[in-house]
């Protein structure tokens, strides 16, 4: 298979959490609505609907500042357990047409469909079929790229939303994306965009035109390879899971509504982070050898502190005795906390494994796959063990933390009905995760 | 009846597309509208339907292979064709082919078929019809 017989599609769900939720709730379709923490515990916009856009907000956008572009806009707090569902439940959609599929989110991924023209004919046959299948079985929409990289199909699909398909010609990449401005190009980001602006080279054809040495004076090795994909030039493969290297590190880290200084809280939220890092590592098949924490005080000086396990694990237990011990030993500064953090590195492939002798371990081991199972379903509220048990109580943490009403410690999520059973199914407001609903006008006081 | 190019706006971040400079525009959309039924069908080999947007490059010169937008000069006289190894233009789709310049009578005075620009891909947007 070479290079020209390839075909590849980017494949990206439309605003997929807001997409998700008004599956859930149709009365939110066709409404400026976004997905996110609300603006009193300093919440960010997760996802935004195309309505919300237009008024200028986006994601990452502090809550309170989108809530005043938009006094009309309507927040939900979201689920991570249904998106989860929803995505698996897209992707097995997706499995049945090719199984070398490289997820990159919960939301996007590339598939390799080279090779499946007695299948299909043409790879813009499946990709209208996978548009299709989607919308019937699951009410979500797809926008698809379809060309023979990776590279240009990524754009082609930027360019295609929403709900649209795009389907480059083979042979035509690098007039396909001559006019357009140098900054779509991923792997092009701001500070380059400027460099190349200030050479007067704003459009990927201007760059693909562009005397190859006087791009390796001004950008390195970097600036010829740079010019290959303005032509459209892309051989990475589609990674399916067997082939993809292993993440380099996971982490989480949290932000606090209002900083603490509450030890207690503080211990509680660690293990926490870790159940839920520790978590990902199994999901993946990994085994974690350095285990870092971080600390971000209320006077924005951050502490780093790192240390390496005996052996690799992927067991919460294991991870939990040294973090404790780093957080012990880190936070003695007379100061409140604003951010906590942790980082499982050195990973490698495989599953912990107990002694075979030790029935002890090995019970531990299923009542850890147990919980995976529910905190995959309810999301990782469902189930609270040792010190995090307080989080779920609503405890209100030494300096001003409200644990319960910030979001940590959300209630049991329902069951909840996704995949729909059958298109039109109106599944009762009062079912969402969290309740957390929250159409009142910016500035208007929470009950 | 023959099928038609219209010139198209499409919507969405693809409207970026379409750059001005110089007064010419980089890229532009024609949406394609085949009668139903088509007597032929509507993309022949190039798997084209109704509805669809074409995006057309029409700053750099066609290569043979090249599915491409050939006129007369007039927005009504737009139409798709194939550039042969033969340097000819080859109709598909059931476009009519362009007019023998060599035959006298065959074109109105003045007139001349030209490449407008190159097909370098298709638009589908949901809920989006042409025509």
């Amino acid at each position: 298979m070479t290079a020209r017989d390839r075909s590849v599609l980017h494949v990206d769900l439309d605003a997929f959490f807001v997409a998700v939720e008004r599956v859930r709730d149709p009365s939110l379709v066709g409404r400026p609505v976004v997905v996110g923490g609300s603006p009193e515990q300093r919440g960010v916009v997760a996802a935004a609907s195309y309505e919300a856009r237009e008024y200028g907000v986006h994601s990452a956008m502090p809550m309170a500042q989108a809530l005043r572009l938009c006094p009309d806009l309507v927040r939900v707090r979201g689920g991570h357990g249904l998106y989860g569902r929803a995505s698996r439940a897209v992707f097995d959609v997706l499995g049945g047409y090719t199984p070398i599929i490289e997820k990159v989110s919960v939301d996007e991924a590339y598939l390799d469909l080279s090779g499946t023209g007695l299948l299909y004919d043409r790879a813009v046959d499946a990709a209208e079929r996978m548009r299709r299948e989607v919308r019937e079985r699951l009410r979500l929409d797809l926008t698809i790229g379809v060309s023979r990289n990776r590279l240009v199909s990524k754009v082609a699909s930027a360019f295609a939303k929403p709900r649209g398909l795009f389907d480059v010609r083979p042979g035509q990449e690098s007039r396909f994306l001559a006019p357009l401005p140098v900054k779509v190009l991923p792997g092009i980001g701001p500070v380059t965009t400027k460099r190349l602006l200030d050479f007067r080279i704003p459009r990927l054809g201007t760059l693909a035109g562009t005397e190859g040495w006087f791009l390796e004076e001004v950008f390195g090795s970097y600036g010829p390879a740079m010019q290959r994909r303005a032509r459209g030039e892309d051989d990475t493969p589609v990674r399916p899971p067997w082939e993809r290297h292993e993440a380099k590190t996971i982490g989480h880290e949290q932000t606090f509504p209002r900083d603490t200084e509450d030890h207690g809280f503080l211990r509680a939220k660690l293990q926490e982070l870790l159940a839920d890092a520790a978590r990902r590592l199994r999901a993946q098949g990994l085994l974690a050898r350095k285990l870092t924490v971080r600390l971000r005080y209320a006077d924005f000086v951050a502490e780093t502190r790192d240390t390496t396990l005996p052996v690799p694990t992927d067991h919460d237990g294991e991870l939990l005795e040294p973090a404790l011990e780093i957080l012990h030993r880190m936070a003695t500064r007379r100061t409140l906390v604003r951010l906590l953090g942790v980082r499982l590195g050195g990973l490698s492939r495989g599953y912990w494994q107990g002694s075979l002798l030790d029935e002890g371990r090995a019970r531990e081991r299923q009542l850890v796959e147990a919980l995976d199972g529910i905190r995959d379903r309810h999301g990782m509220g469902a189930v609270r063990v040792g010190e995090t048990v307080w989080l779920g109580r609503g405890h209100v943490a030494r300096g001003g933390v409200a644990a319960a009403s910030s979001g940590l410690a959300s209630p049991l999520p329902p069951r909840s009905s996704y995949p729909p059973d059958s298109p039109g199914t109106v599944t009762p407001t009062s079912t969402r995760t969290g309740g957390g609903r929250d159409s009142r006008p910016a500035g208007t006081p929470p009950p | 009846m023959t099928p038609r190019l219209l010139e198209s706006e499409p919507s969405g971040k693809a409207a970026q597309f379409v750059v001005h400079e110089e007064g010419l525009a980089d890229t532009f959309f024609l949406s394609l509208v085949a009668p139903s039924p088509a007597p032929h069908p509507p993309g022949g080999g190039e798997d084209l339907r109704h509805g669809d947007l074409l995006a057309i490059s029409s700053r750099q010169d066609a290569e043979p292979g090249d599915l491409v937008v050939w006129w007369l000069g007039a927005a009504d006289s737009l139409a798709l064709a194939q550039l042969g190894s033969d340097l000819r233009l080859h109709p598909v789709a059931g476009f009519p082919p362009p007019p023998d310049g060599d035959q006298p009578g065959s074109l109105p005075p003045g007139a001349q078929a030209r490449v407008r620009g190159v097909v370098v891909g298709r638009l589908r947007q949901s809920g989006r019809r042409a025509g």
